[in-house]
């Protein structure tokens, strides 16, 4: 009995000691709360739109969260969705170029977009806030130029990312699988392990002799690709190239980073964090419809929500900036 | 000094006083030639952006007013400009046009506060201005403002939705889905007046049931989520949104719920985007609203050309343009129906 105790006593510790204990812990709650007051909420139709409505930020958050880990930060995120979404939307619908290599040309303007960040921060040495709001406003202004703001529509070929396996679409596989591969990225290889190390003390890495530039550069260009999916993915939900997509989504990225427990400070933190964070937003917005609370009400309750998450995942903290 | 010195002097003294001679003659011919302007007349008409199509439609008409006027006889020529966006450039534009006293002023503006400025200046120098599509804030700073009706607009729209829901056969009460545009914007405003001006009376006879109404800020990505969650929750017979993007997002969410637009769900637009017009032609869109923005540019340099050949008062200080209702009859010939020449309410 007492050994039984101890030991699950000690599982519930370690568990505890995990980064992502708290944000599990709060997507839990939220989701017990929300099948309790709404019985549409479990609904097999229900679970499928969340996972659906959560995949484009999830890639946009796991990209923010890398970089939030070095203890930069990124604006372009939203910005950068649209413009890879429109260019590959472009190379298949107006140029004819099939659609696997329309989308690698969006992927690639992505990281185009990234390594410009990187190379802003590192080499001109310009703040990354302001590097990347540079970006973020050019990006936007470029898919408004080309578009006039309207939508290059009747796109085919993206089926494949809404088509289902195993009961799940494929785009939400491929967030999954993006989050693993993230996951040991920043665990289990030296990038990652660098990552961490400029995050926590960028001047003790440099005077250890590592290319903290090569590092960040490499660390955007990745995060440019990652929202550049995410614009594919937002093709293929709207069947449309949607000049407005992912305006604003910087915000939703870097809350759902700060939800998933990782600390804008920099060092700190998991990518399967950030994946539960960008999952609890878009819970909280599903939930608050379900019920169909006020749409005025709904913005007020969602920064409740936020700000009480947010007060759990820093309790215990020292202090924060 | 000398003689080569004194040589050079001369030349130099000749060449300061034929300066002078021509600037003087070029003076005098400039403000002949400027005196002479007023017995012609000079519009300006300035665009918000004519990279979008629907003011280019809006020149279009403006251009079309102009052939007509000339053909008649009368002097008169256009310059268009073009803000591409920036209320800072259109302020410049018009400054400018002030000082180059242009008869009279159409204006489309970029913004309906950044405008005003300019537009003072404009009343100070006694330019009559005609605002289209937008209005400023400040309504006496033009002397008519010729745009839509949203609200009619609107109620138009829901009543086009209502035939459509009782041409279906579906059993009432029908649950209504109502999609909302940016909270304090005009359009959305209105529009949302106009879809309650219908529907209302519909919901306390209990033929309607509003069962759902979300703002989606009149964009497709937030339409899609929002339609997806309340299609979660709600039997839905039919949407109305406050623009085709999120009518488009909204039908985007039926296909996705495994759902017929246009069969299991009607689904209603505003503005007859291309996009929109393609879903109507598909069947997937009920209805769209078409504006009418060839009218709004032909109406307003006729109404500038009126106010200052003949001091006109129009018979109110807002004249509404024509909205039209497009579905897959007329899908194909709309563009034709409101991109043709009527007469302005009130001429002399």
């Amino acid at each position: 009995m007492g050994l039984k105790g101890t030991s699950l006593s000690a599982l519930v510790r370690k568990f505890l000691s995990l980064e992502e204990s708290k944000p599990l812990v709060a997507l839990v709650v939220l989701y017990l709360a929300s099948a309790v007051i709404s019985p549409y909420f479990l609904t097999v139709y229900n679970q499928k739109i969340l996972l659906l409505q959560a995949s484009p930020l999830v890639m946009l958050a796991l990209g923010e969260s890398m970089i939030i880990m070095m203890g930069s930060i990124d604006l372009s995120p939203g910005s950068t969705m649209a413009l890879a979404g429109l260019i590959a939307a472009l190379a298949s619908n107006v140029y004819g170029f099939p659609v696997i290599l329309s989308a690698l040309i969006g992927v690639g303007v992505g990281a185009l977009i990234g390594l410009v960040n990187g190379l802003a921060v590192t080499k001109a040495k310009i703040p990354s806030f302001v590097a990347t709001l540079a970006s973020m406003v050019a990006a936007r202004g470029l898919v408004l130029l080309v578009t006039g703001g309207t939508s290059i529509y009747g796109l085919a070929g993206y089926e494949w990312l809404t088509d289902e396996t195993a009961g799940l679409a494929n785009m939400v596989w491929l967030f999954i699988a993006f989050t693993a591969l993230t996951y040991f990225t920043l665990k289990k290889t030296t990038l990652g392990l660098k990552v961490y190390a400029i995050g926590g003390n960028e001047e003790a890495v440099r005077y250890s002799g590592l290319n903290a530039d090569n590092v960040k550069i490499a660390v955007f260009t990745i995060a440019g690709s990652l929202y550049a999916i995410a614009g594919l993915m937002m093709n293929a939900r709207l069947q449309a190239a949607y000049p407005w997509t992912g305006y604003g989504s910087e915000l939703d990225a870097i809350a759902a980073s700060v939800l998933g427990g990782i600390q804008l400070t920099g060092g700190v933190g998991s990518p399967v964090g950030s994946f539960i964070g960008a999952y609890i937003l878009t819970l909280i917005s599903n939930i608050l419809i379900l019920l169909g609370v006020n749409p005025y009400l709904q913005w007020v309750v969602k920064g409740f929500i936020l700000g009480v998450a947010a007060l759990t995942l820093t309790r215990g903290l020292r202090y924060v900036k | 000094m000398s003689p080569m010195g004194k040589a050079l002097s001369k030349t130099i003294t000749y060449v300061i006083i034929a300066i002078v001679v021509i600037a003087v003659a070029g003076g005098l011919a400039y403000w002949y030639y400027s005196s002479q302007r007023p017995s012609g007349i000079k519009v300006g008409l300035f665009i918000s952006n004519l990279g979008n199509p629907y003011f280019a439609l809006l020149r279009d008409g403006a251009q079309a007013a102009v052939t007509e006027l000339k053909n008649k006889g009368v002097n008169i020529e256009m310059v268009v400009y073009d803000a591409k966006d920036d209320p800072s450039l259109q302020s410049n534009q018009i400054e400018t046009a002030v000082g180059q006293r242009f008869s009279a002023l159409v204006v489309n503006p970029t913004d309906i506060q950044a405008i005003q400025p300019s537009l003072s200046k404009a009343k100070s120098a006694g330019i009559p201005v005609v605002t289209t599509d937008r209005d400023v804030a400040d309504k006496t700073l033009r002397f008519v403002f010729i745009g839509t009706d949203n609200v009619k607009g609107a109620e138009q729209a829901a009543n086009a939705l209502i035939q459509a829901l009782t041409a279906s056969g579906k059993p009432t009460p029908w649950n209504v889905v109502i999609l909302n545009g940016i909270p304090g914007t005009t359009a959305a405003i209105d529009r949302n007046k106009g879809f309650h001006n219908v529907l209302d009376p519909l919901v306390s006879q209990g033929k309607v049931v509003i069962v759902a109404e979300e703002v989606a800020n009149f964009r497709r990505d937030e339409a899609l989520s929002k339609m997806e969650s309340i299609l979660a929750a709600k039997k839905v017979d039919a949407v109305i949104a406050a623009n085709d993007e999120m009518a488009l997002g909204a039908i985007q969410a039926i296909k996705g719920a495994g759902l017929t637009p246009g069969k299991d769900i009607i689904v209603v637009g505003y503005d007859a985007i291309p996009d929109a017009i393609a879903a109507v032609k598909a069947g997937e869109m009920y209805a769209t609203i078409a504006q009418s923005p060839f009218l709004q540019g032909y109406w307003g340099v006729l109404a500038a050309y009126y106010r200052v050949t003949q001091n006109w008062n129009p018979p109110a200080d807002w004249i509404p343009t024509p909205t039209v209702v497009v579905t897959k009859t007329n899908a194909d010939t709309f563009q034709q129906e409101v991109s043709t020449p009527k007469p302005l309410p009130g001429a002399p």
